[in-house]
């Protein structure tokens, strides 16, 4: 048997697995009863056909991929591609917004004293207890027209007389970047909190610009938190429509619309698991190039993530 | 200190903290204003407070939500914490890590409802074997701990990973056994990622709507269900007032957490306040909603103790029904009626098909709707017997297209579609064409949200019938209103709702809207009208089935014949202000909504309206030409 140490102690591998089976079963019997299991039986799904009144025409068919690719009833267009690229597009940029937030807001917090931290960051997560809706909904109320916030922008002259901020995407990136920027700030900050400022230091006694410092000195060491907030924000992005719809006055499509479009109206349940799959399998592979990408950069400082 | 962050950090971080904190103020703002759109500030008023704990309902749900949460959580972290050890301490090979990685990453790429319609299936599979497995609190909370696994899992394991393993290293050179080596070392250190896991699982579980719509049953509705529902006719503003109780509470738990920990200097002493504020706050959180469930409890136990007799459980919109009748039903019949509400028809289908239709008795669904839902055997044929009041129905609503012998349905409300606007036109001369055309009489203007609907009426504008099956029809409608989307003038597309309230807030001059949104906004602001265009529009009429599997058949064919009441029919179209197809009540509805030609139009208009039907096999047809529309 192929003994190794384990945690400062000599044992064997297998017995290392047996226990690690054992306190992992719960957990992932569940995830596979409940979650890896049924949306498999989407994949399978997907490869159906839609039947009389939305139910489900258990033939195997190619249709549905043919579909996504753009061939549709009128003929091959781009509007399936389009709403995926623009989707991708939605995502980066409220990404980027949210980064460009809460970086300094991580810092930020963890220059203050120890009881304003701990105040700061309950109050990061304040407004997730209360539902995403309501809270957009008060982004419309805020940007309309006869709105206090609006009209003292008119009297200012940011805004012309007829110009107003909702809808359109400058009310969608304010109400997605408020939604998100909690899951940005959270990661960012426990990276933050335990950075090794030495490292800046010796940065800066080499006369290193501020850039340089923070690109050589600080970035390498908040990688894991860069990459979780990355997560945490582009993914949900991804999938958004409420968000888009209520700001946005719905003018375009996303991928999240396209899905909920047939599981609702549609009622065609199997080109939905289709849309649907072709956005997990988009977040699944900029997740690996994220990880890959970000595993090699963290290592080029031989620190591990 | 050294590190200083610069002056720009600063106002990007107070920045970043108004985004946060904005939202939340307006919130606040909302609840204490006396207008019910909260378009303009119309004085202060604690009534929506009042309302909010007399409203039964919406405490059950606070009830709800918080048992869910709270059990969820429990399971999750549970489960969680122990997979999160497992994984981080086993040495697998690495395609086996890789694979469990991927697993557990699934539910954070998964779109919410493909995971809400992947668990409909597997709880449809177990429901063969158990009926526990009936859409209620079970499923609510096995559907809600399967997504909360994860981040517990992702939160738990980033501290495990960033301890290393020296330290249990230098426990065993101290004698120290594996279990020992845990529960002194490790498990301390990573106690505040437990919590901050199971916080964020809690965080999630209350604001989750998708799954719980799916997965709930009747009497286990959450909040985010009853705000989703509340949504269709622009949130209430009982929901700010709840929402803003909650944010208040969490706010003094913060504060007097932070406050407290403040007084302690000693680090170790400080980084077990920062728990116990952590603690705290989700305590102050579980108290606020608690008290609301206390209440939600205790109405429930009410309603519980007088059911003598077995309950009729309604799907309907919410706010589409006077609350007074459902107390009058239980007098005159003895059953106690349960209202249950959903957003969308399409989602009241799939909740029909995810085993809702042996759980509701009564569905209210519109026109569109009805053939499919007979078609897919959810709703089952009326015992015309026991419904003697049908006879109350006008016979324009009688035996309509969609259903020519009300075998499955009979008549609940009906409405027209048209437009809303701002202006000094007729309503008598209005065209679509006033909308699409490339000459557009309206500067700005938004169309409906709803794709059947608004390619019917634009099928109207070109001279097509509105159930056109014929593709050439189609692409002409679908080029018509791209053209009238890419114009200067439109505003993008909204539901009935939001049209008019942008109408009502000056945010445009015109929007195509139901009639009864319309009417309670020309109540407010006289320079509004409504007309139906010449050309013909879409009359659409909600009616009520019964489901296949209801389990209380006998109740179900009594509420609906008590709906076809005169009186009663008189009293739901005077609160809703939706004409009402009963011509027996005619004479009692009041006589201002009789005279009003946008509540009740005229028979000329009437002959240029025709109802919707299913498409049938066509239906992919509406669907790729709606997303042709929105694509670009």
């Amino acid at each position: 048997m192929a003994t190794e140490v384990h945690e400062g102690r000599v044992t064997s591998r297998a017995s290392m697995r047996l226990v690690g089976a054992l306190l992992g079963f719960p957990g992932l019997g569940w995830l596979l009863a409940f979650l890896v299991l049924p949306v498999g039986g989407l994949a399978v799904l997907a490869f159906a056909r839609r039947g009389a009144y939305g139910s489900v025409d258990w033939t195997f068919s190619l249709e549905n991929l043919r579909r996504i690719a753009g061939w549709g009833l009128f003929g091959w267009s781009s509007d399936h591609l389009e709403i995926l690229l623009r989707s991708g597009v939605f995502a980066v940029v409220t990404t980027i917004a949210c980064l460009a937030l809460a970086l300094p807001m991580a810092f930020w917090i963890c220059d203050r004293g120890r009881t304003a931290r701990l105040a700061l960051m309950a109050l990061v997560t304040v407004p997730s207890c209360i539902n995403l809706v309501v809270r957009t909904y008060a982004w419309m109320l805020l940007l309309g027209a006869q709105s206090p916030p609006v009209r003292l922008a008119r009297w200012i002259g940011v805004l012309g007389a007829e110009q107003a901020m909702y809808p359109g995407w400058t009310a969608v990136l304010l109400g997605m970047v408020s939604c998100m920027l909690p899951f940005a700030i959270l990661p960012l900050y426990a990276s933050a909190e335990r950075l090794d400022w030495s490292i800046v230091e010796a940065a800066r006694d080499l006369h290193a610009g501020a850039w340089r410092t923070f690109r050589h000195g600080v970035l390498p060491q908040i990688v894991p938190g860069l990459v979780a907030a990355v997560v945490l924000t582009a993914i949900p992005s991804l999938g958004m429509f409420v968000v888009s719809d209520l700001l946005g006055g719905s003018r375009t499509m996303l991928v999240g619309n396209l899905v909920q479009q047939q599981f609702g109206s549609a009622s065609d349940w199997p080109f939905g698991a289709m849309a649907g799959l072709v956005l997990i399998a988009g977040s699944l592979v900029s997740l690996w190039i994220l990880l890959r990408h970000a595993g090699s950069s963290s290592r080029d400082t031989g620190k591990a993530p | 200190m050294s590190r200083r962050v610069p002056a720009y950090a600063r106002i990007l971080s107070w920045a970043g903290m108004a985004l946060l904190f904005i939202p939340l103020l307006a919130v606040a703002i909302s609840s204490v204003n006396s207008d019910r759109h909260g378009l303009r500030w119309a004085g202060a008023t604690l009534e929506w407070y009042r309302k909010l704990s007399h409203d039964a309902s919406i405490l059950e749900a606070a009830w709800n939500t918080l048992v869910v949460a709270s059990l969820s959580t429990l399971v999750s972290t549970l489960l969680g914490t122990l997979l999160a050890i497992s994984l981080h301490r086993t040495p697998w090979p690495r395609s086996v890590r890789r694979l469990f990685d991927g697993a557990i990453l699934l539910p954070v790429v998964t779109p919410d409802i493909l995971f809400a319609v992947a668990l409909v299936g597997a709880f449809g599979v177990l429901r063969q074997f158990s009926s526990i497995w009936e859409p209620g609190y079970l499923t609510l909370v096995v559907g809600h701990a399967t997504f909360q696994i994860s981040f517990v899992v992702l939160v738990v394991r980033a501290r495990l990973a960033a301890i290393g393993p020296e330290q249990m290293e230098a426990a065993r050179d101290l004698y120290a056994s594996t279990w020992q080596g845990w529960r002194r070392v490790l498990l301390p250190q990573i106690g505040s990622s437990i919590l901050a896991g199971a916080l964020l699982a809690f965080t999630l579980s209350l604001d989750d709507f998708v799954i719980s719509f799916f997965t709930s049953g009747p009497g286990s509705a959450t909040l985010p269900i009853a705000i989703y529902a509340s949504v269709r006719r622009g949130l209430s503003p009982v929901i700010h007032a709840l929402s803003t109780v909650l944010l208040c509470a969490t706010l003094v738990a913060i504060l007097a957490a932070s406050a407290w920990s403040g007084l302690e200097n000693d680090y170790r002493r400080g980084a077990r306040m920062a728990r116990w504020g952590l603690a705290g706050g989700a305590l102050a959180l579980v108290a606020a909603l608690g008290t609301f469930a206390f209440f939600g409890w205790q109405s429930r136990h009410q309603n519980a103790s007088s059911a003598q007799h077995k309950a009729v459980t309604v799907l309907m919109y919410s706010e589409y029904i006077d609350p007074a009748m459902v107390e009058e039903f239980e007098k005159t019949t003895g059953m106690p009626l349960r209202i249950e509400v959903y957003e969308a028809q399409e989602e009241m289908v799939a909740k029909l098909q995810a085993g809702g239709d042996a759980l509701y008795d009564v569905v209210v669904a519109s026109d569109v709707i009805v053939r499919q839902l007979a078609g897919l055997g959810l709703v089952s044929p009326l015992d015309r017997a026991r419904i003697p009041n049908l006879a109350n129905v006008s016979p324009r609503f009688l035996a309509p297209p969609f259903d020519p012998q009300n075998k499955w349905s009979t008549p609940y409300l009906w409405g027209t579609t048209g437009i809303l606007y701002r202006g000094s036109q007729d309503p008598d001369s209005l065209r679509w064409s006033d909308l699409l055309s490339e000459h557009p009489r309206f500067g700005r203007y938004v169309l409906m949200d709803e794709g059947r609907t608004m390619l019917a009426l634009a099928l109207q504008a070109l001279g097509r019938s509105p159930n056109s099956t014929v593709p050439s029809d189609l692409r002409e409608a679908t080029a018509l209103l791209q053209k009238a989307k890419a114009r200067r003038g439109c505003a993008g597309f909204d539901g009935s709702v939001g049209g008019a309230n942008k109408v009502a807030g000056s945010l445009v001059d015109a929007a195509v809207v139901f009639n009864g949104d319309a009417l309670s906004r020309m109540e407010e602001d006289s320079t509004l009208h409504y007309g139906v265009p010449l050309e013909g529009s879409v009359v659409w009429l909600d009616n009520m089935l019964i489901t296949s599997r209801a389990p209380n058949r006998l109740g179900a064919h009594l509420f609906i014949d008590w709906i076809l009441r005169a009186d009663k029919g008189a009293q739901l179209a005077n609160f809703v202000r939706y004409p009402t197809p009963n011509q027996a009540s005619l004479p009692l509805i009041t006589p201002e909504d009789l005279a009003d030609r946008s509540v009740y139009p005229d028979s000329l208009t009437l002959r240029r309206m025709e109802f919707l039907s299913d498409p049938g096999n066509a239906s992919r047809l509406y669907d790729e030409a709606w997303t042709a529309v929105k694509a670009h």
